[in-house]
């Protein structure tokens, strides 16, 4: 072992470890002064407060003679909380901006609930970073907070909402059952694509041993993408499945024409559109059958990389309708409703009228009325056509707000 | 990876590994210590070490796992690699020895305080290889976070 921290560098490194935990806690007081406008995002604070606060007496109370190896890692550890912690802080403080449709946050949060577990709690927020992401449930210090944020610029488009249904999806994935079920099947697919290609996965294996992977390294390498590309399908089909044709065209929206990299961890663009047209398809779900029409496929990759996703593809594909299944059942348990096309109609009908609807309809019917009114008007993105895209906003807004009103009410009553 | 998988997640762990290394150090020194830690990383350690399903056709490690604990395997028991099985045992040996520490001798707490450091230092390494600090980076993947299409 090596040497004790009775010497000067190692004392100031410590002293450098305390300085940062005092600065990044001065910076959660600064921000728990914002105006928030839902309680969760300053919940999620206080927690991380008080971790941080535990984290600082613990540097204060390390024995007086330390052996150097235990300092490094005290701050090792400390540098990594806080580079993990200091982007969430960054989240918080975006969840304050006024650009955010606060509006949809209570339709949200309370599908979480529905779906996840009904004691989460909802953050939405926006990154400076052209993708929707999330958080599920996943950070240490806030095991019960699902974190949903959009790119910055597209945080106040409202029809960009279903694409939240797909990041609600990677935290209902997380249900032990299910996630036991998919991997499951997965590995029995898995082992059955093997079993049909024994020579190829063997030629498969050797290349991947030149690359320092033994057998099971490898295998276990090339399976994470099979869990992984699930885990998107899943997310995809849920989104689907609650927020109807709006999740097609938000999703065309944003990832049109087609992906010209593929991540080891998604499947395909390709497959990945076959999937969901397959599913609206077995949903009933109508949508503009041209809509990914001249999709591209992302260019091929090296030989060992396109080997691997051929087995992954082939497991994956095995596996989609088990897994598509367990989207749907799982929502259906829940009392989830897809969207109904009555609703939907009289929605655009009051969209048409530039009159909000004020009859309750459900987050996800008001988002595809929204949409169905945007592309019959052909997008509205000429300059001229910029006051009744506003216009289109605030009234899918205004219909989320008085649907929240009547829930209320009802509630209430 | 995450704690709704039944396993801890890396950072989890990692704060595990360096509280009890620190727990140990008090020990070593004659101080009063919080034995508490030494029953939830050994516990941890377990979650991480168990097969998803016991129905699976084959055993696979859940990401970010076997890289940090086929080195520290290899570092501690001197080998070239490890299999899943072998790691498997190695963790579980070390887990129990954690569950037992507060009434073990002074010589078996500094060995297992080695493996507490070399655990974290191979998950702190882990964590930065992973994209940890650069959650964003396109094609490297954080666990902790995900979202609609790759960048």
């Amino acid at each position: 072992m090596s040497s004790t921290a009775d010497n000067n560098t190692t004392r100031l490194r410590l002293a450098s470890a305390r300085r940062k935990v005092t600065a990044f806690l001065d910076q959660i007081r600064h921000l728990e002064a914002s105006d928030f406008a839902h309680d969760d995002a300053r919940e999620a604070l206080e927690f991380i407060r008080e971790h941080f606060n535990v984290r600082l007496a613990s540097l204060t109370l390390l024995p007086a003679k330390v052996q150097d190896d235990l300092v490094d890692g005290v701050c090792w550890q400390i540098s990594t909380a806080l580079s993990r912690y200091t982007e969430v802080l960054g989240f918080i403080l975006r969840s304050t901006n006024v650009r955010n449709a606060f509006e949809i946050h209570f339709p949200l949060k309370r599908l979480v609930r529905k779906i996840v577990s009904p004691d989460v709690q909802l953050v939405l927020s926006s990154e400076w970073n052209f993708v929707p992401f999330t958080y599920p449930m996943s950070l240490d210090l806030l095991p019960n907070f699902v974190l949903i944020g959009a790119p910055a610029t597209e945080s106040g488009n409202v029809l960009t909402t279903p694409l939240a249904g797909h990041e609600i999806g990677h935290s209902v994935w997380r249900t032990e059952a299910i996630r036991t079920k998919a991997l499951e099947a997965a590995t029995l697919a898995w082992a059955a694509v093997i079993a049909g290609e024994q020579t190829r996965f063997d030629r498969l294996l050797n290349d991947l041993a030149a690359l320092k992977l033994n057998a099971e390294r490898a295998e276990t390498h090339c399976f994470s993408s099979v869990t992984r590309q699930l885990e998107e399908v899943f997310s995809d089909v849920l989104g689907l499945y609650i927020f109807g044709a709006s999740y097609l065209y938000a999703y065309e929206y944003f990832l049109a024409p087609g992906s010209t990299f593929r991540d080891r961890g998604y499947p395909s663009g390709t497959v990945r559109v076959a999937i969901l047209k397959e599913t609206a398809q077995e949903l009933g779900i109508a949508f503009d059958p041209h809509l990914f029409d001249g999709w591209q496929a992302p260019p091929e990759k090296g030989h060992i990389e396109e080997e691997v996703l051929f087995f992954a593809d082939e497991a994956v594909s095995r596996t989609v309708p088990i897994v598509r299944s367990l989207a749907i059942d799982h929502l259906k348990t829940c009392g989830v409703a897809p969207p109904d096309s009555a609703a939907i109609a009289r929605i655009r009908a009051n969209f048409a009228a530039h009159v909000p609807d004020g009859e309750g309809g459900t987050l996800p019917e008001i988002l595809c009325a929204g949409w169905e009114y945007l592309r019959e008007h052909g997008g509205l993105a000429r300059d001229d056509q910029q006051p009744e895209y506003d216009m289109l906003n605030e009234l899918m807004l205004k219909s989320i707000e008085v649907s929240e009103f009547l829930l209320r009410v009802k509630t209430d009553a | 990876m995450n704690a709704g998988y039944g396993a801890p997640s890396v950072f989890l762990l990692s704060d595990l590994a360096i509280r009890a290394a620190v727990e140990l150090e008090r020990r070593t020194l004659g101080e009063t210590l919080d034995g508490q830690v030494f029953d939830e990383l050994a516990g941890a350690l377990r979650r991480t070490s168990q097969p998803v399903s016991a129905t699976t056709p084959f055993h696979f490690a859940e990401p970010g796992y076997y890289s940090p604990f086929e080195r520290l395997f290899c570092a501690r028991e001197s080998r070239q690699s490890g299999g899943i099985e072998d790691i498997r045992a190695f963790i579980q040996r070390t887990s129990d020895a954690l569950a037992q520490v507060k009434g073990s001798s002074l010589d078996g707490a500094a060995d297992l305080q080695g493996f507490c450091l070399a655990l974290h230092k191979a998950l702190i390494q882990e964590m930065a290889a992973e994209g940890g600090f650069v959650v964003h980076g396109g094609q490297q993947h954080d666990p902790a976070e995900t979202g609609v299409c790759a960048a």
